[in-house]
């Protein structure tokens, strides 16, 4: 049991989680579950459908964002910058996507929006068959369809 | 041992929520946005019906010729000007039959000067006029144009009656139109970067649109005297920052403000700043301040928290009571100070 002004996280795979309440509300879901309900505050907050690894990396994250938020001189604007662009950079794919699913679960906005920029950053630049071997896409046009969008767009390709 | 996935043969980036999907799609430019709609079918789905439109004219441009950007733009933008409005029209319809909103509109472009853009722009508010309750959110950025070249037609923007966001920077805004035409009565947020802008219009704007929460005027021109009064009755949030006039004079009273900046380049700006029961953020960068300012610091702002004089001049002695605020930064500039 998590003492006062903590919270406990529970992955789905078991994994528990003794955080700061300031990390946790970092996340709006966690925020309106814990204002809505103080049971929430006491006990453990089941996170569905997120692995401990990836709990893990969320937390990781969100203390970070949360103590640079209340103490701006320690933890400064360019601090930030570098540890954002360090945790993005480690990810593999699947973490990415877990994390991106992950952190539109919980409404992490700020981590959100970094991951959204990194996969734009990845795709940038590449042809369409590197996109598609990449994010393991399946074509599944008929190459009538496909002339057809070219057709439609010719201002993009 | 690494875990193996079930779904690793599977297209698990289509099963992402569509909006986190356009979210991603937002980030690209506009060629590249497009380019991602001959991945799959879905991936078309997410690219044609995405409620954020944006529209880089100079990657549209360069994109079509492979020339590097460094060119002059209105040369190349001929063979792609009309095979692109095209798909703005085809856009912009399709919201009006599904009856999406157009979330944010991003138009951005390098040059105002030449005769096509003003063409180009003419055509984007002919369609924004015609779908006119769709677009939320405008966001015009011109980079190298220069104050002194004109937003042509500037006025029809603000007939958008939805329009909750307007974001236009680096172009001249001084136009002939009477109040009356301001319609985005809904307007919530109003950012004007590097502009030229005249008092009427700004004026205009407060007055006939009342809901705006978050207001910021940086680096722009043209105004002598800037009034923010209790007619914005709901504004939270003000920046006014490098008002490129000398002897200018802003004139704030708001009972809502939580959150007020000032910075001036020069000095010689009068700022008189009326009691705000409300504001709990307040920084000051390079403007007369006298010492009755800090005294009645208490009384006039009762619920600040956080305080910022930087570059500050004209005061003598900081004496300020009370323990209500969390920080205070002061760095002098000139004149004593005592605690």
């Amino acid at each position: 049991m998590a003492s006062k002004g903590n919270l406990t996280l529970k992955s789905c795979n078991g994994k528990e989680f003794i955080v700061e309440e300031k990390v946790a509300v970092m996340s709006t879901t966690i925020k309106n579950m814990v204002d809505v309900d103080d049971s929430f505050a006491q006990g453990v907050i089941p996170i569905i459908g997120v692995d401990g690894k990836i709990l893990a990396k969320l937390i990781e994250y969100c203390k970070e964002h949360a103590e640079a938020d209340e103490d701006e001189e320690v933890k400064s604007e360019e601090y930030l910058k570098k540890f954002d662009e360090k945790f993005v950079d480690e990810l593999n794919l699947n973490d990415l996507y877990d994390l991106l699913k992950a952190s539109n679960y919980l409404e992490i906005t700020k981590l959100l929006n970094l991951l959204c920029q990194k996969v734009a950053s990845m795709i940038k630049g590449k042809k369409p068959e590197e996109i598609r071997r990449i994010f393991n896409i399946k074509n599944d046009f008929t190459p009538e369809e496909e002339e057809e969008i070219n057709r439609q767009n010719p201002w993009a390709f | 041992m690494k875990q193996q996935r079930i779904d690793d043969d599977d297209d698990q980036w289509q099963r992402l929520p569509q909006h986190v999907t356009q979210h991603i799609l937002s980030y690209m430019p506009t060629n590249c946005a497009a380019k991602m709609s001959l991945l799959s079918k879905s991936w078309y789905t997410m690219w044609s019906t995405n409620p954020i439109l944006n529209i880089d004219l100079d990657d549209v441009a360069f994109n079509k010729v492979r020339c590097p950007k460094s060119i002059y733009w209105p040369i190349v933008v001929d063979d792609v000007r009309d095979e692109f409005m095209n798909y703005l029209n085809k856009s912009l319809k399709r919201y009006q039959n599904q009856n999406d909103c157009v979330h944010r509109l991003n138009l951005s472009m390098r040059c105002l000067s030449c005769p096509d853009s003003s063409f180009f722009i003419r055509k984007v508010f002919d369609n924004i006029e015609k779908e006119a309750g769709l677009v939320h959110g405008v966001c015009f950025s011109f980079t190298l144009c220069g104050t002194e070249h004109g937003l042509p037609d500037f006025f029809r923007i603000l007939q958008a009656k939805q329009l909750r966001e307007l974001n236009v920077k680096g172009c001249s805004l001084r136009q002939q139109f009477g109040y009356k035409e301001i319609k985005c009565c809904l307007l919530n947020r109003l950012f004007l970067e590097n502009v030229f802008i005249d008092e009427a219009t700004v004026q205009g704007l407060f007055s006939r649109c009342p809901l705006i929460e978050s207001l910021k005027l940086v680096n722009f021109y043209g105004l002598q005297r800037i009034k923010v009064t209790n007619d914005l009755r709901y504004l939270k949030e003000c920046v006014i920052s490098a008002m490129m006039c000398i002897n200018s004079e802003i004139e704030v009273e708001s009972q809502s403000l939580e959150s007020f900046c000032c910075y001036c380049p020069w000095r010689r700006t009068n700022l008189k700043l009326h009691p705000c029961q409300n504001l709990k953020k307040l920084s000051m960068h390079n403007l007369r301040i006298k010492d009755i300012f800090f005294r009645n610091l208490a009384d006039e702002f009762p619920k600040l928290e956080d305080l910022i004089v930087t570059d500050c001049y004209g005061y003598e002695r900081i004496d300020i009571s009370g323990n209500w605020l969390k920080s205070i930064t002061i760095s002098i500039g000139s004149g004593d100070c005592g605690f």
